[in-house]
């Protein structure tokens, strides 16, 4: 056989068939894991201290048994074991996931990776199975203690499955946001902060997860309460929007600058936002009440903006494999441009999604209701906070935008913007305190988002000049912004042809 | 017939440099083509645009026809490169680091494993399977990545720098390999500073220097554009050697005389023509030339001759 000949196609037998569907990162990653030392030293390390953990535990409960007013063991040794299996599944196999990622670069072998033609989503994808393979080790290697621990009675049968599938959850979750955290930076010390930052959500997650565990065990007739399951199943479908966020942002992140790296992100934002939103709408029914319903919005204003603060600072042109995949009709390439690439088209984005979290705002009651329900004054907080986000995120991002193809130019539009929201709040308190300004001594101005908002909704008047300071504010930015607006609209739709289409 | 790699002005900037200005050249299959220039003229730029590891600010590459711009993942199936540095990964045997390529590149089943047995005997690596990439000597490593870019048996091969750091023995080795591979009707891309080695392999040479390309095309059709730049001459009289010098420098085109042995060598500038009018007037002025050969011109002088060390 020479290597140009065609390989004759044999017959696979199903062994084979099924390990050629498997993901072919998760193959490489789990081969690497299980010989690799982290693996087998975390494994025999966590297993020993449950061990220990357990003896002590029951030698504990023995002796106390009487004191604690305990007639079974079962609850206090799965609560042990459980902290045990969430120090493991959720702390030390997304970590696993972290440095996996992070080794692609530090080990130069990313290039491989993109020949390999696996795309960013099979990447991550194969990352995060293989994390979750780690973990599900664990839960067989803790099999034989939660059998032990059933056995000792006392434990409801549901809550375990639901504590065990919950902890299972937010390791798979959990995994997702350290690859993604391990994609966000590639120089040393930047790795640096981002593992710190991932360690304190792993350990504060894995505390709220016993914590929580332990609550269903001692109580478990909690969970047959709707609250309670509402709750669950809130908490799970956002935890499992935030995490497709991050998995996401860390399939952007794989790909090349002049690629698309940001129309996946903008839509999972809508995605988060629309989650939260239904959520909101499927708890209330037919009920409507204004203050969640409001709440809602504000919050949601508030992802849309902490996501769509990378949007305005990105690269105003869109890049040359972006330009090649656009739409053949004008109208297709309008209605897609908020979701392009692009600072402009960013703005823009915001505006789009600011626009349907407050007809939703708007038509809910209506439709649920049959009236708009909210007063003179709630009714004005949607436009308020879309007229606030497009001050604080539209002004900075304008200012930068001429040096937005440079990587230093769009760090300093973001820090920028952070420090301009928060200076809002400090600055103008500070002058009223200098300049005897009373009101705005005691942080009542404008530019304070929080309190002004809440002035609006209350509409009591306390903080004065907020819808002149709104319209005028408003006005400006988008007296900036129209025309890099209009630059990004007039990009989308006279699409350059391409070198092929030249000839 | 479109050639299997064809670079169309492709032109590469990071922020205010730039780093290859609209580079045009192409390889067909079955071809050698030897890419070479002085640190920092390009090369690995141009090679990772051909590879789809970047993007071109303006022009393009198609691999086989096919655009790198617009179907990348496409142009992957189609090409196989071998970069200057690349890491290893850990705990991997040979085998399971070739298994992981073949898995991405879509073979399945017994075609994977029949073509992992067929380009570890291609390039010696059967022996070694069972051993970590960790614990590979250099050319072990340069095997192994030649190995991996063969899986998809790609139409064109892309090698930056394969020779870098091998022994000898194995630069002979990658050299047999790579002659091997254009046998098959692969169209091979390879950049290397050795160029004695180039020129034993290359049927067609590019000369990149601070990003623009210099000169491309056969290795004859280059060295030939080098002659009319510069090439030295040997040239034995029988007249006295003061009266040969004295008619060189007269002569046009005649640029440095230095004494050689029996005779003088002299760096000519000027076509074939030039040449032969020159060999002409040094028999009409009865000098009684005996001997009049330039010099053969190899890869090392067209090199010097078309570039002048300028980095960027």
């Amino acid at each position: 056989m020479t290597i140009s000949e065609p390989i004759a196609r044999e017959t696979a037998g199903p062994a084979q068939r099924l390990s050629d569907l498997l993901n072919p990162i998760l193959v490489k990653e789990v081969r690497q894991s299980l010989r690799g030392r982290y693996f087998k030293v975390s494994f025999w390390v966590t297993l020993t201290i449950a061990t220990l953990v357990g003896l002590a535990v029951l030698l504990f409960t023995y002796n106390e048994a009487q004191d604690m007013g305990l007639d079974t063991f079962g609850a206090p040794f799965f609560i042990a074991m459980l902290s045990c299996l969430v120090l493991a599944t959720q702390v030390l196999v997304p970590f696993s996931a972290f440095l996996s990622m992070g080794s692609e670069w530090d080990e130069n072998t990313y290039d491989l990776l993109v020949l390999s033609n696996l795309r960013p989503r099979q990447i991550v994808l194969g990352k995060v199975l293989s994390a979750f393979v780690q973990a599900l080790l664990f839960y067989a290697a803790f099999g034989p203690f939660l059998v032990f621990a059933f056995l000792l009675r006392g434990l409801d049968i549901v809550a375990i499955f639901t504590v065990l599938g919950m902890s299972t959850v937010a390791s798979l979750l959990l995994s997702s946001v350290a690859v993604a955290m391990s994609s966000f930076g590639r120089g040393r010390f930047v790795r640096l902060l981002l593992m710190v930052v991932l360690a304190v959500l792993l350990v504060w997650t894995s505390f709220g997860t016993v914590f929580a565990g332990a609550g269903l065990t001692f109580s478990p007739t909690e969970l047959y309460r709707p609250e309670t399951q509402q709750a669950i199943g809130a908490t799970l479908s956002i935890a499992f929007a935030v995490a497709l966020f991050f998995f996401a942002a860390a399939c952007a992140r794989l790909a090349h600058p002049e690629e698309n790296r940001s129309t996946g992100l903008r839509l999972m934002t809508l995605v988060v936002i629309a989650i939260g939103l239904g959520w909101m709408t499927w708890i209330m029914g037919a009920h409507f009440e204004d203050e969640p319903a409001l709440a809602s919005v504000c919050l949601a204003h508030a992802v849309l903006a902490a996501t769509t603060l990378f949007f305005v600072t990105e690269p105003e042109r869109l890049g040359r494999r972006v330009t090649s995949g656009l739409p053949r009709f004008r109208l297709l390439r309008l209605l897609e441009a908020p979701f392009l690439p692009g600072g402009g088209r960013g703005l823009l984005f915001f505006l789009v999604g600011s626009a349907l979290v407050n007809a939703w705002a708007y038509l809910y009651p209506l439709i649920a209701v049959h009236e708009l329900h909210y007063d003179k004054h709630e009714v004005l907080v949607p436009p308020a906070v879309t007229l606030y986000g497009l001050i604080y995120l539209g002004v900075p991002s304008a200012l930068f935008s001429l040096h937005s193809d440079s990587v230093v130019a769009r760090t300093v539009a973001r820090v920028v913007t952070l420090c301009a929201f928060f200076a809002g709040l400090l600055l103008p308190a500070l002058f009223g305190f200098l300049f005897g300004l009373e009101q705005w001594a005691r942080f009542r101005h404008p530019l304070h988002v929080f309190l002004a908002v809440e002035d609006v909704w209350e509409g009591r008047g306390r903080v004065g000049g907020v819808w002149p300071f709104l319209i005028v504010g408003g006005a400006v930015a988008l007296a900036l912004n129209t025309p890099r607006l209009w630059r990004a609209l007039r990009e989308v739709l006279a699409r350059p042809t391409t070198p092929r289409e030249e000839g | 017939m479109s050639a299997a790699l064809e670079v169309r002005k492709l032109t590469r900037r990071f922020g205010d440099f730039v780093a290859v200005n609209e580079a045009s050249f192409e390889v067909r299959r079955g071809e050698i083509l030897g890419f070479i220039g002085p640190n920092g003229a390009g090369k690995t730029t141009t090679m990772r645009v051909c590879a789809t590891l970047d993007l071109p600010d303006e022009g393009d590459v198609l691999i086989d026809g096919v655009s790198v711009m617009e179907r990348p993942r496409e142009v992957r199936q189609r090409l196989g490169f071998m970069p200057d540095s690349y890491g290893a990964y850990v705990h991997t045997t040979i085998t399971e680091y070739l298994d992981f390529f073949a898995r991405s590149y879509g073979l399945r089943g017994k075609d994977r494993a029949r073509m992992l047995a067929y380009v570890k005997d291609f390039t010696g690596l059967g022996p070694l399977e069972g051993k970590l990439m960790t614990a590979l000597s250099k050319g072990m490593k340069q095997r192994l990545c030649l190995a991996k870019t063969l899986l998809h048996d790609p139409a064109l091969l892309i090698l930056d720098e394969p020779a870098a750091g091998l022994d000898p023995h194995a630069r002979v080795e990658l050299r047999e390999l790579v002659k091997a591979l254009a046998g098959l009707g692969k169209a091979v891309m390879i950049s290397s500073h050795i160029l004695s080695e180039l020129s034993q392999i290359c049927t067609s040479v590019a000369v990149i220097e601070a990003g623009e390309i210099r000169a491309s095309g056969t290795v004859e059709q280059v060295v030939r554009m080098a002659r009319t730049h510069h090439q030295q001459v040997f040239l034995r009289a029988l007249a006295p050697l003061e009266e040969v010098q004295k008619c060189l420098f007269e002569s046009p085109g005649v640029e440095a005389v230095r004494p050689e042995k029996d005779g003088v060598v002299f760096d000519f500038a000027g076509e074939e023509d030039d040449l032969a009018r020159l060999l002409r007037r040094l028999v009409e002025r009865g000098l009684a030339p005996v001997e009049f050969a330039p010099k053969a011109t190899n890869l090392e002088d067209v090199f010097l001759e078309l570039t002048a060390g300028r980095v960027q």
